[in-house]
């Protein structure tokens, strides 16, 4: 199977609201997909739509080769973006009762829970009811409920969320276990550097529609590099350098001058940094500045997230 | 196993599991127990009321009243026994003691009653006297009014020497009755005394006017034979106390009914409400389908009220199987001759049906108690009626009213087992549940579709929102 998850001309209205509109992607097989944007643009209807627990109101969805994600939904594994559990209950209980739920045997989820709770640091808490542990590792219990039956398809909305940046970095961790064991891995954020580092593909939305789908180095190049000039120098000198593009400036604290300059595709800020130099321009710091997740997120939305 | 029954062994092993279960378990027999006792223990730890007269008739009033309250006191101890009777071996060794009791005393009754049950003929205490009659205080005594009477008898009362001090005066069909009491009016002690005077001014009047003593006593044992008779009866005439008590375990089914349903129901919306806002909801429905859950959901709970119900009816039978063994095998063969256990059972599975899932499909709209609290009261008011009938249907199960009312299928599983005691037509029987059946079916289809629009909904819901939610669903 080449995707795991495959989305054509799929649109999702609430009345006269459209949550999501003509929207198509892939999610291939054995991969890490980040599905990027603002808070409300839509992806958390996708997710429910792609766990069949919505409806699309037209297009349609593949998920591990089903036309209905609820016919292999002992397959997936699925952390909501609000997370909670049952207080009363001990963490090795609750991942036996939803790992159960997705058909695994009571004896073999509890050897399972036992040994990922010990793998992440929670054996010591194994027995205590949820409400006495920590939110990190209320979460950490959470994902690995979803995670113990050893399900082809993850999805994660908005895993990073209320995680402060240790967990954060631990559950980057778990995430790239997953994949490493073969696991297709689906998650949505709007926090685009959790992406650019642990994603192979991402899926950019805005507004309800796709607006970008590709690889990570694809997005980025949908922004331009910039050029960085700072130092005593005017705008109107910066201006007037060979192959630059737009420049914006700013004052800084200092008094001196901070200057960004689009590189167009065919510039490599050389020849600026030549012409600078013979000018003897007062330039006190440059830097090439490759464009990120975000600059392009911007770019291709046009700024209206 | 499959999904369904995981998630109904979860909610019950949930709640089973806490302390607060097994107390409410206790409570309600408790509160029975306390509410029961309670009286009986004040009457028994209740000392008998120290009355004193002062007879001011020159009728020699005193001793005759004293005579009445003592044979009152004969007869409350007669009644006493036939009652233990009752409820230790049945109707027949009631009327068995009361024909013992004619012949030889209450101590002949005790005898009959030994023979049928030791142990409750042992057991069997007289009731404590409620008055005492004691020779009154020489000042009261030497009182030539009833004021100067009264001035002794207040002093004596409220140095708490007597509990009551009875002052006689006035003249043959004039007779005054002036009672001081410790207590703001005595209820029971004036109307025993009303009572007496009363007999005694009838009984001297008609002697006055001639009617020996042996017409008077003749007179006074004059008594109605009164028989209660009903098509109904089980003998086909003559009303047993067994012919009754089909009516009254059909009230106790039907409180016992909707109580089940009403908790059982809130259990499930508190669960619902709890994976609701905690968002446990959410990855239930990604790993099982409404139906699973909400069955799972209400077969677990309908789980805790069966427990719930065996541990009652087991310490039930085990008292009135050591305490009232007649009245348990007339119990028994009420539920099992009739059939009423069978439509007990029907009523209880459908009327928790119907009304469990409605509070799920409602909890699955609501992230707090308030808002639960907005959508319930339209059905808390429902749930109310039938309840404030129950007293109609217990005198009178054919009633018109009450047989509307058994039509309507939320009130029916409440009042139908009162009616199905008194063996209403057969084709308001198979009416009524045929009814209650499509309705059943039709609230969990609604509920059913209402869970899952709710399960995912947001933000604050109201009626008017949550019936368009489900409406747009259904139109998508």
């Amino acid at each position: 199977m080449v995707n795991a998850v495959s989305l054509e001309g799929v649109s999702k209205t609430y009345g006269d609201f459209h949550a999501v509109r003509d929207v198509g992607f892939e999610v291939p097989a054995g991969r890490i997909t980040g599905f990027l944007g603002p808070n409300g643009a839509g992806k958390t209807s996708t997710i429910r739509m792609i766990l069949g627990l919505l409806p699309a109101s037209a297009g349609r969805i593949t998920v591990l080769g089903a036309d209905d994600a609820t016919r292999v939904r002992d397959r997936i594994g699925f952390l909501p973006e609000e997370r909670g559990l049952y207080k009363r209950m001990t963490p090795i209980d609750a991942i036996v009762f939803f790992a159960g739920l997705k058909g695994v045997p009571e004896a073999e989820g509890r050897r399972r829970a036992k040994a990922m709770l010990e793998a992440q640091g929670l054996g010591f808490a194994m027995k205590r009811p949820i409400k006495d542990l920590s939110k990190g590792m209320a979460q950490k219990v959470q994902l690995i409920s979803a995670l113990a039956h050893e399900p082809e398809l993850v999805v994660l909305d908005e895993p990073f969320s209320g995680l402060d940046p240790v967990n954060q970095q631990a559950l980057e961790g778990m995430i790239r276990e997953i994949a490493a064991r073969g696991a297709t891995v689906l998650f949505s954020t709007h926090v685009m550097q959790h992406a650019e580092r642990l994603c192979d593909k991402v899926v950019l939305m805005a507004r309800g529609k796709k607006v970008f789908d590709g690889d990570v180095a694809t997005a980025r190049r949908a922004a331009p590099r910039a050029l960085v000039l700072e130092g005593a120098l005017s705008a109107a000198e910066v201006a007037a350098l060979p192959g630059l593009g737009t420049v914006a400036s700013e004052a800084l604290s200092d008094g001196d001058w901070r200057h960004v300059a689009a590189l167009p595709e065919d510039s490599t800020g050389q020849d600026a940094l030549k012409t600078a130099f013979a000018r003897d321009l007062a330039l006190r710091r440059f830097e090439l500045k490759e464009p990120s997740l975000h600059d392009a997120f911007i770019v291709l939305t046009g700024g209206q997230a | 196993m499959s999904r369904l029954l995981k998630i109904a062994r979860r909610e019950y092993l949930a709640y089973v599991r806490t302390v607060g279960f097994w107390l409410s378990i206790i409570a309600l027999p408790l509160v029975l127990g306390i509410s029961t006792l309670a009286p009986l223990l004040t009457m028994k730890s209740a000392q008998p009321e120290r009355l004193a007269i002062v007879d001011l008739t020159g009728q020699n009033l005193g001793p005759a009243i004293a005579k009445t309250l003592v044979e009152d006191q004969g007869r409350a101890t007669a009644r006493a026994l036939r009652s233990a009777a009752l409820s230790a071996a049945g109707p027949k060794a009631q009327e068995e003691v009361r024909k013992a009791q004619v012949r030889g005393g209450d101590a002949a009754g005790r005898e009959v009653l030994a023979r049928y049950n030791p142990a409750a003929a042992a057991r069997f205490k007289a009731p404590k006297a409620k008055t005492i009659v004691l020779p009154a205080p020489a000042e009261a005594q030497a009182a030539k009014t009833a004021r100067e009477a009264g001035v002794a008898a207040r002093r004596d009362v409220a140095a708490k020497r007597l509990d009551s001090v009875l002052i006689l005066s006035g003249r043959d069909d004039a007779v005054v009755m002036d009672l001081w009491s410790r207590n703001l009016g005595a209820p029971v002690l004036e109307n025993d005394l009303k009572r007496a005077v009363g007999d005694l001014m009838r009984e001297r009047a008609l002697t006055r006017a001639g009617v020996s003593p042996q017409t008077l006593k003749a007179a006074d044992d004059l008594k109605p034979v009164f028989n209660s008779l009903s098509p109904k009866a089980a003998s086909g005439e003559k009303v047993a106390l067994r012919d009754r008590l089909p009516t009254f375990v059909g009230v106790v089914a039907s409180l016992v009914l909707w109580s089940m349903a009403l908790t059982g129901a809130s259990i499930l919306l508190n669960s619902v409400i709890e994976e609701k806002s905690s968002k446990i909801l959410e990855v239930l429905l990604s790993s099982a389908s409404v139906p699973e859950i909400m069955g799972g959901k209400i077969l677990g709970v309908a789980g805790l009220t069966l427990t719930v119900l065996f541990i009652w009816a087991l310490g039930g039978a085990f008292a009135l199987i050591n305490f009232a063994p007649g009245l348990a095998a007339d119990l028994l063969a009420v539920l099992l001759g009739k059939g009423l256990i069978f439509y007990f059972g029907i009523y209880l599975v459908l009327g928790y049906l119907m009304y469990a899932a409605l509070f799920a499909g409602i909890g699955a709209f609501c992230e707090t108690q308030r808002d639960a609290q907005t959508l319930l009261g339209p059905i808390m008011m429902v749930m109310a009626v039938p309840m404030i009938f129950m007293g109609q249907a217990l005198r009178s199960p054919d009633a018109p009213i009450v047989s509307a009312l058994s039509w309507f299928p939320p009130f029916t599983p409440f009042l139908m087992p009162v009616r199905i005691a008194s063996d209403p037509p057969v084709a308001q029987v198979v009416g009524t549940t045929v009814l209650m059946v499509v309705t059943t079916v039709a609230i969990v289809a609604f509920s059913t579709r209402a869970f899952h629009v709710g399960a995912l909904a947001t933000g604050k819901v109201d009626l008017r929102t949550l019936l368009g939610r489900i409406a747009r669903k259904q139109a998508g």
